[in-house]
């Protein structure tokens, strides 16, 4: 203790305090707009889902129902906190708190526009990968800690579908890697800017559209949504994994998921849509933009593909991860690779 | 006495991953033996980046926390006999010696090769190889090409073995 | 520790916090008034039957395991794409390689029937 404080007044720590409080504000600035963007995805789901079955979605809390997703958080932060009898109390607790951290740490990695990420690091895609496992361990906790048969089938089946997941969507993207030789995301995201009438004609869509289609079925598989959402299939596993969750505890997972989201679908946006390139001048606010428009638009493929596919089965899932998407991702590989050579 | 910012750093890291190391060894019920293997895997993959091995350590979370931590449970309530699950783990004296037996040697082993490593001198991170993505894809496809090789034919053994022992157990 | 670290280090401090956090501070405002019945896990409203943690396939295991080596091969071959293009031919060759081996191992997985569900 008195070592720490001794480096807290230390002359050459005034710099290190000065670094770390801007570090500290630029991730206090991610986490609030991520978080404000969480509130609001479940709101615009509602509306959208609501609007393609011809109903009008939430309407009562605000003008338009806007104010639904406060209401649903405070409901949810005054909740009873429910521990089932029996289950392990330690790894009940935990579980969420992983969840999330395995969410939220990701968003680090993700550059917002040209050379600004949390964390510029090398390997951006893969600390991505190792959030996602993370996360899925906190959900496997879950299901075995909750002591509740709904709980502990969803928990198996959300970290069996989510490793096999893994495989295709990390093989999907090396397609991408081998065209731009990085793993870094800001790396990735400029090597496809383009300028003028074809600004996207260096997006890697076009060159890596088997890539593309691979990674958004992973993606939808990898944050349990529909036509994917066996863990939580509220049909038959009531809500699966967290079934045993009240309150904000609950809430925790819940936006956990929601972040998880928007990382996915960040890394569909820097990896195939070009990141924040667009058409016009390359100034700041106009490269958030683009980054922000292509993110809602993905992000609205996920509500939209809610409304439209039903759910599969357990066994068809498993045979479109392991025998349609894995092959597909290996033979992009070597197409690409292939092509590059000549 | 000061403490430098990534030497608190390190100290938090390395409790991070001795810690649960030592619940894993002596927690009475397995199951928690294995979650709490998940921390000593986070921490192990922080000490990889205070090595600079920053593909190493993503690697290892994405293995070990990913893929092998789930295996260990799997196979853990997997298991037949299991009826209490609280007295999974229990020690005595036909497991603490030959257990006590492997660590010593193995501690021997460790404590001989960090003898024999030449360590970067502390501040002269200039001597460090930065094992960063680029220089560990060149190694590995040319001095160390062989090697290459061979992993792509002992993972093909061991899914071929996997396969083999997990359908006899089906039967 | 390359800098380039710390605000990873920082940002997960941030999120442990806040996962943490958002639980303690809850305990202040949430009632909490437990009796037996509300405690029981769910159970489509009936009293639990049967033992919770029941065995499962082991076809849960194999995935695990497939994914494992799968996902070992992909570590590989991410160093590999990145220096594709100052390596050129010779890395193509080998990779060929490395994914024919591996194709091997899946066509094997498949006539076993490790991707069937049953």
């Amino acid at each position: 203790m008195k070592a720490l404080l001794e480096t807290l007044i230390s002359p050459g720590s005034f710099d290190i305090i000065i670094n770390i409080g801007f570090i500290f504000g630029k991730i206090v600035i991610v986490v609030s707009v991520v978080m404000l963007a969480v509130a609001l995805a479940p709101y615009f789901e509602r509306k959208v889902i609501g609007h393609m079955q011809v109903r009008m979605g939430p309407m009562r809390v605000g003008p338009h129902g806007i104010l639904q997703p406060i209401a649903d958080a405070l409901k949810l932060f005054f909740k009873e906190d429910i521990i089932p009898a029996e289950s392990d109390k330690v790894i009940f607790f935990i579980a969420p708190v992983i969840t999330m951290f395995g969410a939220m740490t990701s968003l680090a990695v993700i550059p917002w526009w040209k050379s600004f990420a949390v964390a510029d690091i090398n390997i951006g895609i893969l600390f991505i990968f190792a959030m996602s496992s993370v996360g899925a361990y906190g959900i496997v906790m879950a299901g075995w800690a909750s002591n509740s048969k709904f709980s502990f089938l969803g928990g198996l089946r959300a970290s069996a579908q989510i490793i096999s997941y893994e495989v295709a969507m990390g093989m999907s993207l090396v397609g991408v890697m081998l065209l731009s030789g990085s793993l870094n995301l800001s790396e990735i995201a400029a090597a496809q800017a383009g300028e003028g009438l074809f600004f996207f004609k260096n997006w890697y869509i076009f060159p890596q559209i088997i890539a593309a289609g691979v990674f958004f079925l992973s993606m939808l598989a990898e944050t349990n949504r529909t036509p994917f959402d066996m863990p939580e299939a509220e049909s038959e596993l009531v809500a699966g994994y967290f079934t045993e969750y009240s309150g904000f505890r609950f809430s925790l997972f819940f936006v956990g998921e929601y972040i998880a989201m928007f990382v996915m679908a960040a890394i569909g946006v820097i990896c195939f849509l070009g990141g924040w390139s667009g058409p016009g001048p390359s100034i700041v606010p106009l490269q958030l933009l683009w980054f922000v428009l292509k993110l809602c638009f993905v992000m609205f493929l996920f509500f939209w593909i809610r409304a439209t596919v039903p759910r599969y089965r357990y066994d068809q899932l498993m045979a479109i991860g392991w025998k349609v998407l894995i092959p597909l991702a290996l033979l992009n590989i070597v197409i690409t690779a292939t092509l590059k050579i000549i | 006495m000061t403490l430098e910012l990534r030497e608190m750093v390190f100290i938090a890291t390395a409790l991070l991953t001795t810690l649960p190391a030592l619940l894993v060894v002596f927690s009475r019920n397995i199951l928690y033996s294995a979650f709490a293997l998940f921390f000593t895997f986070l921490g192990t993959s922080g000490l990889y980046f205070f090595l600079g091995a920053e593909f190493l350590a993503i690697t290892q979370v994405v293995v070990y926390i990913g893929g092998v931590s789930v295996i260990l449970l799997f196979a853990i309530l997997l298991t037949r006999d299991i009826d209490e699950i609280k007295k999974t783990n229990t020690m005595s004296l036909g497991r603490a010696v030959p257990g006590g037996v492997a660590v010593l040697a193995i501690s021997a082993v460790f404590i001989y090769a960090i003898g024999e490593t030449k360590w970067a001198a502390s501040g002269d991170e200039t001597g460090v190889p930065a094992l960063t993505v680029k220089p560990l894809g060149d190694l590995l496809l040319n001095k160390y090409l062989f090697a290459f090789e061979v992993v792509s034919v002992l993972l093909l053994a061991v899914l071929i073995g996997s396969l083999v022992i997990a359908r006899r157990s089906v039967k | 520790m390359p800098t380039e670290y710390l605000p990873i280090v920082i940002f997960m401090l941030v999120a442990t916090a806040f996962g943490l956090g958002s639980l303690m501070v809850g305990i202040i405002f949430r009632p909490h008034r437990p009796y037996a019945e509300k405690l029981i896990p769910y159970e489509s409203g009936n009293i639990p039957v049967g033992e919770t943690r029941s065995r499962f396939h082991i076809h849960f295991y194999i995935i695990a395991m497939l994914f494992l080596v799968f996902d070992v091969e992909a570590v590989f071959m991410y160093p590999w794409a990145v220096v594709f293009d100052k390596i050129g031919l010779y890395a193509y060759i080998e990779m060929i390689l490395f994914i024919l081996i591996l194709t091997v191992g899946y066509i094997y997985a498949w006539k076993k029937d490790a991707f069937k569900w049953d």
